[in-house]
């Protein structure tokens, strides 16, 4: 016998009262628990996305969209861009590289994007398959874009127009064909089907059976050469005070991916700190209950705390009993609530990656889970300390008197 | 072995108990008798270290085994538990071993995994007597152990806590307001009102 032994025994001798108290506690720790590891692992993945990339140049409208189309793949593009503007930037001093992206079709929902071999070089993507696009209607898969649609090298597919989830073959008369797949990045390119932005002129050209594509390319009139935007990565520091306001007083629209997504996170953030304060109250809901829960037990419990003291214990050992006891309901709620709120994100994680969406995984730890640990510990601590504190004062001979 | 002198206890401006000289031997049987309220069970706090006289001195040898009237074994540990934790909670080894063969001493060997809720009142009396016995006390209270109980069952009470008494050597005192006791104690001692 030993003062976690009886502490145990107790809380089993009372399963409704201790399962009742663990859950509240368990969903609190849970609820917090899947916000800090979904919005972590947002905030690093989209940093990831965005990094390198100072600027992003496309067609007026929603700074924001503009970002979320051609960085994060997220959102519809806000419109295309004349070539001649696109390459007018490019030459700018202040650009020291400026990819381009031509955006409009999808596979299976990944979206085919129309660039240049910069682009998969700027995501250090690697090949773990075949060969990058070479001419018109090669492509290369991202991993995830792969491992979901199942092409491989040398595989044909045709493109639907739009980038929903839908799987029309609107282009079937001008297949892709696969050359390559790229090893995982940790980045949007897993996501998305590579080409040149010629490929994606083409489709949209509706050729017929026996279409020469090279012919049709070169008899292509300048004006019907568009892109969506420009990745644009700054020459020098200066040039971020410069370049924007240049862009924007032509006909582009220029969109700062860092501005535009912590504008995002502090839009989403509004919502997040509702749910993660919604937790907290949960989790001292639950220290509450824990409280009325141990102090109630006091009435309950007085004359086998009389007979403890009887016993021979002192003081001290029935404070350390009350004490042990909120602990180890603060323990097991923080970890029942841990571990339900990593299955719930990773649940969540697997719908938005069957949704192409953003990827998130519960099986991760993020450093802030231990401030819970520390939290839910607390709560049992606090929670207990008065119930332990009259415990180890309440006077024994009255109680066994009164037997 | 156990020694009062000059003992009173008061609440407060009410004093429950007065008592100029005890003493007991090593070994000693005694009965506390009296009616209720005449400090009976003050007496075995008292004796208990549970609570302290307002005045006067009181020597008892140690360890000190308590049987309370309402035997008050823990609801959530088994009865072996219960056995043990009086070791554990007084500072002493756990003897398991001991535990089994103070159980069998009062012929509960096969309750030994049962929870005090699965035991009549007799047996969970003879835990209660199992309990105060663990420790090895130089010193055995009993407070009415034979409330409520018919004349056959109030005799096996008697009988246990004599048996146990003796086989630790230990002085015996049982306070009851039951005269069926009288009988069975050479040294008694009578408490007013």
């Amino acid at each position: 016998m030993n003062l976690p032994q009886i502490s145990v025994a107790y809380l089993r001798a009372k399963p409704l009262a201790t399962a009742l108290n663990l859950l509240l506690l368990a969903l609190g720790i849970a609820t917090i628990t899947v916000l800090t590891l979904a919005t972590q692992q947002l905030e690093e993945r989209m940093q990831r996305d965005a990094r390198g990339i100072d600027l992003v140049a496309g067609a007026k409208g929603s700074p924001m969209q503009l970002v979320l189309s051609a960085v994060f793949h997220l959102d519809a593009p806000t419109g295309n861009i004349a070539l001649a503007d696109a390459r007018e930037l490019a030459r700018n001093r202040a650009v020291k590289r400026a990819i381009p992206l031509a955006l409009g079709d999808s596979y299976r929902g990944f979206r085919i994007v129309g660039t240049n071999h910069d682009y998969p070089a700027h995501y250090g993507a690697r090949l773990s398959e075949g060969s990058l696009w070479a001419k018109p209607m090669d492509a290369v898969l991202g991993s995830e874009a792969a491992r979901a649609t199942r092409l491989k090298a040398g595989d044909q597919f045709s493109a639907a127009h739009g980038v929903g989830a839908s799987m029309g073959d609107d282009h079937d008369a001008l297949p892709y064909r696969v050359t390559g797949i790229l090893a995982p990045t940790g980045s949007v390119i897993d996501r998305v089907v590579l080409t040149s932005v010629e490929s994606v002129w083409l489709v949209h050209e509706h050729l017929e059976p026996g279409d020469d594509p090279e012919k049709v390319l070169a008899a292509m009139h300048e004006e019907q050469k568009e892109l969506t935007a420009l990745l644009i990565q700054y020459a020098s520091p200066l040039a971020a005070a410069l370049l924007p306001r240049q862009v924007n007083a032509g006909p582009l629209q220029a969109a700062s991916p860092a501005f535009e997504s912590a504008r995002l996170f502090r839009m989403l953030g509004v919502g997040i700190e509702v749910l993660r304060a919604f937790g907290f109250v949960l989790v001292l809901t639950a220290g509450l209950s824990v409280f009325i829960a141990l102090t109630n037990a006091l009435a309950e419990r007085r004359y086998d705390l009389a007979v403890m003291r009887m016993l021979g214990a002192s003081r001290g050992k029935l404070m350390g009993l009350l004490m042990l006891e909120g602990l180890a309901l603060a323990a097991a709620g923080a970890v029942l609530g841990l571990a339900l709120g990593h299955v719930l994100t990773e649940v969540l994680g697997a719908t938005l990656r069957a949704r192409q969406q953003v990827p998130v995984t519960g099986w991760t730890w993020a450093v802030e889970e231990w401030w819970l640990v520390a939290l839910a510990l607390a709560v049992g601590v606090v929670a207990a300390l008065l119930p332990a504190w009259r415990a180890s004062r309440a006077e024994v001979a009255p109680v066994l008197a009164e037997g | 072995m156990l020694s009062l002198k000059g003992v009173r206890h008061r609440y407060g401006a009410h004093e429950v108990l007065h008592l100029e000289r005890f003493e007991a031997a090593q070994g000693e049987k005694w009965l506390v008798l009296g009616p209720s309220g005449s400090g009976k069970s003050t007496l075995l706090h008292l004796i208990a270290g549970l609570l302290k006289p307002s005045e006067g001195t009181l020597e008892a040898a140690r360890p000190i085994g308590i049987v309370p009237q309402k035997l008050h074994l823990i609801a959530s540990l088994t009865v072996a538990q219960n056995l043990l934790l009086a070791q554990y909670l007084a500072g002493a080894k756990q003897e398991p071993a001991r535990a089994a063969q103070v159980l069998a001493s009062v012929g509960l060997a096969e309750r030994a995994a049962a929870r005090p809720h699965q035991l009549s009142h007799g047996q969970a009396q003879r835990v209660a007597v199992a309990r105060a016995v663990m420790n090895r006390p130089k010193l055995l209270i009993a407070d009415e152990p034979t409330s409520n109980l018919d004349d056959a069952h109030c005799a096996a009470a008697l009988d246990l806590l004599e048996a146990q008494a003796a086989e630790c050597g230990a002085t015996l005192v049982v306070a009851t307001h039951d005269a069926r006791a009288r009988a069975r104690f050479a040294h008694r001692l009578e408490l007013g009102a």
